[in-house]
């Protein structure tokens, strides 16, 4: 992989500032949704991000297509810095990278007919005469294996299937190179989930597209995904191939959610004993010091309690911040001097 | 036979919604034995939420009208029931779990305040012994620190922790039924695993009835001895669950196995189920799945299948089952 990735997180974070209390003083407490996050996606590659409610995978997707602001780091796009860029420059970028949401019923206008919600990106980001845009229009209907003549309907006239395979259509119909899905799959129906991503994989080879693919549910989208990337509480815990990720995951949180997913299979689920993980997810707005698994982890040192661990490769894409899973690095589960210490 | 703790005959239940009518339940049976464990699975539209809500008749009759040939609850016909008979059922006899806790629990009472009514109500404890037995509660359902947040209000708990609080109040009564829908569902998947382990150890603890309702057949296999799976506000399938995963009868059960996400199988070896579940405000006059069944024939599509035994305790409602003979 000698390529220069599509799109690229360097020390990437966001912040977000909460609403002081009304009595409360002193400054308004930060949220670090995003903590110095280093990411990197090929062209062609799809990225699956999974992670649990309040880890900030939202926020990094967002982030990635400058849609969440960016408070440190770089954001780089096809070998050009646009972690600053703005107005028109911006807009034009945009066709480049197009978003997915979750909620197919929100997501589309309902007082636009189909149509116009399909030419409408079109409008935005092309000089295309009326007549071209008809065809395209007509043309991505039929690719996300919907019928021509449901342009002229509305979005209440569909399934929440549909909805998601029209909001499809909107965002590949620009041709963007990157599409950031934020579980796209969440809001619908098992038997609609499969069909909604065989088609995000039947796009994916016509329209080249490359696709952060947000997810809660490791099991629905490891097979899918090149590359698994786990977050919780704003970091990166572990990167690696989806075989990597699943066969030989090294941080105690991905076993964790491994291990949390049923098997629809009776007599697998008779003899597994669910390793659990105790208590709650922490607050993203006061993550714990040191590891931020740590009042969650099975395993956890003394060590985990102080020093924030660092991403260790286990191979050439493999990698994982944990100070148990790191080779070598258990002689440093003693007490430490005080000047060791991260502040 | 000892007397079923619920005992359901054709029931149905219909909404009208300006001037349209939904068919939600169009003919459920369902008997259950005291301290049986029963998963029902559907996809939203499915009837499961809305026939399992009518066992305490906790849907609003201004729009919804429930009929059925019986709908008994431990021996009492539901149904006629005034008001203030039915509350004297709800909690000691049938309780509920929902997947939104904050919209069951009153966010401006405290949470012991709303575990101890139904303890003062129905047990007619004093104040400070149903503070007592609500402290006690929230210690088994796993609440850190309970005499502290039993004084808390709704707000101030995780999604994990008002779960836990509504579990509590469910249990506080030990009712003879449980009713779980998507208990879990709302929650992250490390804590789903937690909340569903509690539920059954304390199942097993009170020897309680219970129904998972679901959309998620892989949770099932964790939980319920015996499943039952609605389609179109019909029950095409009840089957034990050792039958129901390796050899399902009817091909929407097929469909949504195959369509389960899993560690040991790719996407790519995955059917999808074709087509669109049905629109419950159409009338249904023949088998709701047909229009998505590679197996439908020319008798699918004119009548509707009953829901018949095909051995090994496993019921179908379909014209070519899977499994056994058709009918």
């Amino acid at each position: 992989m000698t390529h220069p990735p599509l799109v690229e997180a360097r020390n990437l974070s966001v912040e977000f500032h909460m609403r002081r209390g009304l009595f409360s003083r002193g400054p308004a407490p930060v949220v670090q949704a995003v903590r110095n996050m280093n990411l990197s996606i090929q062209r062609g590659e799809t990225l699956a991000l999974v992670g649990e409610s309040g880890c900030g995978k939202s926020t990094l997707g967002r982030a990635m297509i400058r849609t969440a602001p960016i408070a440190h780091g770089e954001l780089i796009f096809d070998g050009k810095d646009i972690t600053t860029l703005a107005g028109e420059t911006l807009r034009r970028a945009r066709s480049r990278f197009q978003m997915i949401f979750q909620d197919p019923y929100s997501s589309l206008n309902p007082k636009a007919r189909i149509f116009d919600t399909l030419a409408e990106p079109l409008r935005v980001h092309t000089s295309e005469s009326t007549a071209q845009i008809r065809t395209k229009v007509s043309e991505m209907l039929e690719a996300v294996g919907l019928d021509p003549t449901f342009a002229a309907r509305y979005p209440h006239e569909f399934s929440g299937g549909q909805r998601q395979r029209i909001a499809i259509a909107r965002a590949v119909i620009v041709q963007p190179d990157f599409i950031v899905a934020d579980e796209p799959l969440s809001a619908l129906d098992v038997s609609m989930q499969l069909q909604i991503l065989k088609l995000f994989d039947d796009l994916r080879d016509r329209f080249s597209l490359t696709y952060l693919f947000i997810s809660h549910d490791l099991a629905r989208v490891f097979s899918f995904a090149d590359r698994v990337a786990v977050m919780y509480l704003g970091k990166l815990v572990e990167i690696g191939t989806a075989a990597e990720i699943t066969t030989n995951p090294r941080h105690p949180y991905t076993k964790a959610l491994l291990a949390a997913a049923p098997s629809p299979d009776p007599t697998i689920e008779a003899d597994r004993e669910v390793p659990m993980l105790s208590g709650d997810i922490p607050s993203p707005a006061f993550p714990p010091p040191g590891c931020r698994f740590h009042t969650r982890c099975p395993i956890a040192m003394e060590m985990c309690k102080r020093i924030d661990p660092e991403m260790t490769h286990f191979g050439n894409s493999h990698m994982a911040a944990c100070h148990a899973a790191a080779p070598g690095l258990s002689h440093l589960n003693t007490p430490e001097p005080e000047k060791d210490l991260l502040p | 036979m000892t007397a079923p703790i619920l005992d359901i005959d054709d029931l149905k239940v219909a909404f009208s919604q300006g001037g349209r009518t939904i068919h939600a339940v169009r003919g459920v049976s369902l008997t259950l034995a005291p301290g049986e464990v029963v998963g029902v699975v559907g996809e939203s539209g499915s009837g499961k939420s809305v026939a399992m809500m009518s066992v305490a008749r906790l849907l609003d009759e201004k729009q919804a009208t429930i009929t059925a040939a019986r709908l008994d609850l431990d021996g009492h016909p539901i149904l006629g029931m005034k008001q203030r008979q039915l509350e004297k059922l709800r909690g000691p006899t049938v309780s509920y779990v929902f997947q939104d806790p904050l919209s069951s629990l009153n966010p401006v009472l405290t949470v012991g305040r709303q575990i101890s009514e139904g303890l003062r109500r129905h047990r007619g404890m004093s104040r400070t012994e149903a503070k007592d037995a609500a402290i006690e509660l929230l210690r088994q359902v796993g609440i850190p620190a309970p005499e502290l947040r039993v004084n808390q209000h709704p707000h101030e708990a995780s999604g994990g922790m008002r779960q836990r609080m509504m579990i509590a109040m469910a249990l506080a009564l030990r009712p003879k039924l449980l009713i779980a829908d998507e208990p879990t569902t709302a929650l992250d998947v490390t804590v789903q695993a937690d909340i569903i382990r509690l539920i059954q150890q304390i199942q097993r603890d009170i020897g309680m009835a219970m129904i998972w309702v679901t959309h998620d057949l892989a949770l099932l296999a964790r939980v319920a001895k015996r499943i039952v799976v609605m389609y179109g506000g019909r029950i095409v399938e009840d089957a034990p669950s050792s039958r129901l995963y390796s050899a399902p009868a009817h091909p929407y059960t097929r469909g949504l196995l195959d369509s389960t996400s899993r560690f040991d199988v790719s996407f790519r070896e995955q059917t999808p189920i074709p087509g669109t579940p049905p629109d419950p405000s159409l009338p249904i006059t023949a088998c709701a799945f047909a229009p998505r069944c590679a197996r439908a024939t020319d008798i699918c599509r004119t009548k509707i299948p009953t829901l018949d035994q095909c051995g090994g305790g496993q019921s179908v409602a379909c014209f070519h089952p899977l499994i056994g003979s058709a009918s």
